[in-house]
């Protein structure tokens, strides 16, 4: 599925009557297979972009194309059916049920999406191991270590086997080893086929993504494209 | 229509999974804080005169509608979560439904075993009915409102 941006602007409320511009008139093409990252400081806009494409906010202005739908001509109910089977959201503070343990978890968009999961668990299994993240099946999200957590989190953003994965800041509060054990899996995620899409301040990501777009105060500032 | 069947089924069925997984945090001092207060109930209920037992009605109904309430808001973040994850309005209330449902299903079976047990009398009886119901609809329909209102205020952001 591609994904289009067409002159999108967003404004928060603030205090009184006064808005803040988050987004300004923001153009772009995410095709099927692109591998690219929003870069730029705290506040530019690259977190509140990435809710835009996933409709988890709406734009105050402009349209967004999900492959042929057109969002603002889409029931809440279709988009909630696409954003389920489609996407996987990598969120930036991971965001787990603590109730729930590490397997729950990452089950948890299969109980969603209405897919029996006990016909999944050997996807399951197989996605585990890969992530090597296996011994951790049993644990508590609040048991886990912040590399830990980014991995269980992208387990579950990829249970659903999405066309697009979604993530912010993917290597927030990680140390080097572990921010660069993020990379290669996304790059090998991409090498298979999937759409990435990341907002991070982190341009080191710009070695291993296709394009890198640079935002400054909710406008592009600049691209780059690698070969 | 097959078809339909088998998707409520499934859909049922993952519900109720999600929520006996929830369960199992903690579970053995949830069955025994549970146990603690229903017997405390029960001893209330069989040793207070029945004129009172009005009153004691009326402040078990506003404790049950403040514990519903902090229920509620403590689900908010889980709630968003769902949201995020593409999870239906259906769902989110289903699963709320549900929820409530296995924590009355587990006290009607406790009851019933001390009903065998200690041989409690027909006001006790009627008494926890009518506590059975005020959870039955009183919690789904509160879990509504609550609900409705959250999700549009997360759609205006």
């Amino acid at each position: 599925m591609d994904i289009k941006l067409m002159h999108i602007s967003k404004k928060f409320k603030s205090v009184g009557s006064k808005f803040i511009k988050s987004l300004d008139m923001i153009n772009i093409d995410i095709n099927y297979g692109n591998y690219l990252s929003f870069v730029g400081p705290s506040g530019s806009g690259k977190s509140t972009l990435l809710n835009i494409i996933t409709s988890n906010i709406k734009p105050t202005s402009g349209e967004i194309f999900w492959g042929k739908y057109r969002l603002s001509a889409t029931s809440q109910k279709d988009i909630a059916y696409i954003r389920r089977t489609k996407f996987g959201i990598i969120f930036q503070d991971n965001q787990f049920m603590n109730d729930l343990s590490v397997e729950d978890n990452v089950l948890l968009p299969l109980v969603i999406n209405g897919s029996p999961v006990g016909k999944k668990y050997k996807y399951y299994n197989s996605l585990m191991e890969s992530l090597i993240i296996d011994g951790l099946k049993k644990r508590f999200p609040f048991e886990l270590s912040g590399g830990e957590k980014k991995k269980v989190s992208i387990a579950r953003s990829l249970i659903n086997n999405p066309e697009i994965l979604v993530a912010d800041e993917p290597t927030a509060n990680l140390d080097e080893a572990s921010a660069l054990e993020v990379f290669n899996i996304f790059s090998n995620l991409n090498k298979l086929g999937l759409t990435i899409v990341i907002a991070t301040h982190d341009e080191r990501f710009g070695r291993y993504c296709k394009e890198t777009y640079f935002l400054v105060e909710g406008k592009i500032d600049s691209f780059k494209a690698n070969s | 229509m097959m078809n339909f069947i088998r998707n409520v089924s499934t859909f049922l069925e993952n519900i109720i999974w999600l929520n006996i997984r929830r369960y199992r945090l903690l579970s053995f001092w949830r069955i025994i804080f549970f146990v603690i207060n229903f017997m405390l109930f029960i001893i209330t209920v069989m040793t207070v005169p029945q004129n009172i037992l009005f009153y004691i009605f009326i402040i078990v109904t506003l404790s049950n509608m403040l514990f519903i309430y902090s229920r509620i808001n403590s689900h908010t973040d889980s709630y968003i979560l769902l949201r995020q994850l593409g999870a239906s309005f259906i769902f989110i209330i289903f699963d709320n439904i549900i929820e409530i449902f296995i924590v009355f299903t587990f006290s009607v079976v406790f009851f019933l075993l001390l009903f065998f047990f200690i041989r409690i009398n027909m006001i006790s009886i009627m008494f926890i009915l009518y506590q059975a119901l005020v959870v039955i609809l009183f919690i789904p329909a509160a879990s509504l409102i609550v609900l409705i209102n959250l999700d549009r205020q997360i759609r205006k952001e």
